[in-house]
């Protein structure tokens, strides 16, 4: 043990002590209690300033605000504080920021940047930043052209742009600082993540798994926008920064160029494992969290292999990007399960001993539990409809296939549970410590597949399968489930009739925030799911609620409402809903959704008037 | 038999996949000048409705009696369409990434010249160029394809808004282990 550790181990343990001498002298409950409670660890979930300074909160990904002036006994009182139109009628995914009290709200594309000044009435316009994307990056989005927010370091803002630039904003005039060119839409390149700041370094992943594109995730200097390190996810080894540092747990993902050995010949090269998603961070073990997309094309009998690395997840060295371990939630993907979903750092008890976890509500529709220093999977529980496989081994690591759901050419495989967008897709979970509940919105699909025939053309989609997406088993589209991830089972549903596409907030008041895509916002009781109000926007919401602490001193919460992503793609990019197999299938599924709501772009802020 | 002249199979391998790399490739260093003068295309027909002072569309392309409503065009157009992954983002004529084309509503035009263009010059919000990357033909057939695809002999039209498809009333199979197959209660 090093000295380091030493004192980490130390400290903790000291903590511990004094937080089991509290309980104890409060007498209210067994000190065992107050050590299982599942917590983000301190170093990734600092104490809430008031401000959103990233899409995810911290680095452990919580959506948890500690402000607890809105909750049950005042929330009917709630009401539209002020709104402001982004002018752009696409999905509206982003999550605002509010930062020295000025909100920031990137749009989808042409990605504007708009600065709210909070500190007067209305919160007019401060300023706006126009990047002026490449028009024609429209088209090589596979999911509507959404962008799930901007981040904040160190007095910028720092963003993505459609067409595969990284750009950092003077968060005080709106000017540019730096502009980094990263992906190519001549090779089906696009960016729509939000961006993370790890020590100084930007993490910024490409989108394009259904371009044929070589996934990969970069850090930029934060101060200047200059490559430091960038990892591919198929390849040799010294392309996927695969070295002596590089532990991981099962077998199956021990030899040498295996990006390149569980391919056919030059397959890896168009492979997919994009990085679309979300990415945490455990400053205690110095590592980042983040899933790998897709493979490609989906058409599986295209790219015999385990298909490394993609739909897995990676723990790297922020410094250099060295590889410390890699799960494959999914080898050989043949539903189109990209393993990008949020992660969210927790220290909770697994088998009556404290554990340092990442937790993941994964598109497979499973839940995992992963021990985040070794990525050793400790339970995978689905918290939805799964007949695609039949359960995950423990012992291997990898789901045991349902062989009468797998994907074949020229054969309809009907009633695949989940669907190619998954037991969920991006919108993230929110985690309470004081519930100890996580707060998973979701869809209830399944889908008809056959396999087609595809050529790789570079800029054209790479797919190869006709999807019907449809409603799974109940008729309800969409759920918010309330999690146990100590008891590994859901506490609540909410179920809603449509896939509910928006990310979930939870705070200290024992509300959570969601929407849905007819366009209603919701907080619902945090410890049974009881609606206790809503609030009807002018589009259907798909966005990341946030909230902040006001210059006035009140808690507000903001949320972008307008309809889109892939889910809403039949309205926002006017679809026919003649054709199931529009929108990559999902439209299927959703045939009704023009006669519910209608494109826009606004962004609405809430609060309890003062008494 | 130059190679933009040879035509798609269905064998499916992976090996052909790769294939097509290089036929997409080599097809791309076909200059559309050196294709037959026949078999040159319309690409000046007008994508607006206004003129100014008056006046009419440039006169159709004679090759639009030739294309339009042919089953043999529409039905290898129907094939080049997936071929070269034009359902990717246009679906079934859904649309997705790309718009609907089943719809009869046409940004640019709907007539099967326009259509051609279209497709051979590309259009800003994210439609690729094929001028001398496909044979010129071959581009004809897809608008043919995409043209049939509203048009009132098409079996896609005239239906009402569907209903979505019934949900899957099958349960998910039993578990094999305790919690790890459905939903928890």
């Amino acid at each position: 043990m090093t000295p380091a550790m030493w004192r980490l181990t130390y400290t903790r343990c000291a903590e511990r002590a004094a937080a089991a001498l509290v309980t104890a002298a409060l007498a209210l409950v067994p000190a065992i209690a107050a050590e299982q409670a599942p917590a983000p660890p301190a170093s990734a979930a600092p104490k809430d300033d008031g401000q959103w300074t990233m899409p995810a909160k911290n680095y452990a990904a919580t959506r948890f605000s500690e402000l607890d002036q809105i909750n049950g006994g005042n929330v009917a009182n709630l009401r539209v504080e002020f709104t402001f139109s982004t002018g752009v009628n696409r999905g509206q995914e982003a999550a605002p920021l509010v930062v020295n009290n000025t909100m920031y709200i990137v749009t989808p594309y042409p990605n504007i940047l708009f600065a709210l000044d909070l500190t007067k009435p209305g919160a007019p316009l401060k300023w706006e930043y126009q990047p002026h994307p490449a028009v024609a990056s429209q088209g090589v989005a596979c999911c509507d052209v959404v962008n799930r927010g901007a981040t904040f370091w160190d007095g910028k803002i720092i963003y993505n742009t459609l067409d595969g630039d990284t750009i950092a904003v003077d968060a005080g005039s709106g000017e540019e600082i730096w502009r980094t060119k990263l992906g190519d839409i001549n090779r089906g390149e696009t960016i729509t993540m939000a961006p993370l700041v790890v020590k100084g370094k930007v993490l910024v992943g490409n989108s394009g798994g259904e371009f044929g594109v070589r996934g990969w995730i970069t850090a930029l200097d934060a101060n200047n926008g200059k490559l430091v390190w960038k990892a591919f996810h198929t390849g040799p080894d010294k392309d996927v920064l695969i070295g002596s540092d590089f532990h991981p747990y099962y077998d199956s993902d021990k030899a040498q160029d295996l990006g390149v050995k569980t391919w056919p010949p030059q397959a890896w090269m168009i492979g997919g494992g994009t990085v679309w998603g979300w990415i945490a961070y455990d400053p205690d073990l110095n590592l980042i969290y983040y899933g790998t997309g897709n493979p490609g094309p989906w058409n599986q009998e295209q790219r015999p292999g385990d298909n490394k690395w993609t739909a897995g997840i990676f723990a790297r060295d922020p410094d250099t990007g060295a590889a410390k371990w890699f799960y494959q939630t999914f080898p050989h993907d043949e539903h189109d399960y990209d393993s990008v979903n949020e992660i969210i750092l927790l220290d909770m008890p697994v088998d009556g001993q404290t554990r340092k976890v990442l937790i993941r509500p994964d598109r497979d529709g499973y839940l995992y539990v992963i021990d985040r220093a070794t990525g050793k999977v400790l339970s995978a529980d689905a918290y939805g409809p799964v007949n695609s496989t039949k359960r995950i081994d423990l012992k291997t690591g990898r789901p045991i296939l349902n062989p009468e759901k797998e994907t074949r050419l020229g054969q309809t495989v009907r009633d695949i549970c989940p669907t190619a967008s998954g037991t969920k897709d991006w919108e993230p979970s929110a985690f309470s410590p004081r519930t100890g509940l996580i707060y998973i919105p979701h869809a209830n699909l399944c889908m008809d597949w056959e396999n087609i025939q595809v050529n790789y053309i570079s800029g054209t989609p790479y797919v190869g399968a006709n999807v019907k997406m449809k409603a799974g088993p109940g008729g309800n589209r969409g759920v918010l489930t309330a999690w146990d991830p100590v008891k590994r089972k859901a506490v609540w549903e909410d179920k809603e009739d449509l896939p509910v596409w928006s990310g979930a907030l939870v705070t200290a008041g024992d509300l959570v925030f969601y929407g849905t895509m007819e366009g209603w916002f919701k907080a619902v009781d945090a410890k049974s799911g009881e609606l206790k109000w809503q609030f009807k926007t002018g589009s259907g919401i798909i966005g990341q609620p946030v909230a902040y602490r006001g210059p006035d001193g009140r808690e507000y919460i903001a949320i972008l409402s307008g309809v889109g992503g892939w889910a809403g793609a039949i309205v926002a990019g006017d679809l026919d809903p003649k054709d199931p197999t529009a929108a990559l299938g999902f439209v299927g599924a959703v045939p009704d959704l023009k006669q519910k709501t209608t494109p826009g772009g606004t962004l609405y802020v809430f609060a309890v008037p003062p008494s | 038999m130059s190679l933009r002249c040879r035509r798609p199979n269905r064998s499916g391998t992976v090996k052909l996949s790769l294939a097509a790399v290089a036929l997409a490739a080599t097809v791309r260093a076909q200059p559309l000048s050196d294709l037959p003068a026949t078999e040159s295309g319309p690409l000046s027909v007008a994508v607006t409705t206004l003129f100014p002072g008056g006046g009419s569309p440039p006169p159709e392309s004679p090759l639009v009696k030739v294309y339009q409503g042919n089953l043999q065009y529409i039905s290898e157009g129907r094939r080049l369409f997936t071929w070269y992954n034009c359902y990717g983002c246009h679906a079934n004529g859904g649309g997705g990434m790309g718009p609907a084309l089943m719809n009869d509503q046409w940004r640019y035009g709907g007539r099967l010249d326009q259509i051609y263009a279209s497709i051979a010059q590309g259009r800003p919000n994210g439609m690729p160029s094929w001028a001398g990357k496909l044979p010129d033909a071959q581009i004809w057939e897809i608008a043919a394809f995409v043209r049939s695809l509203s048009s009132p002999t098409s079996p896609n039209t005239g239906q009402t808004t569907p209903t979505p498809t019934p949900p899957v009333g099958v349960p998910p199979p039993k578990p094999e282990a305790p919690g790890v197959q459905t939903t928890p209660k």
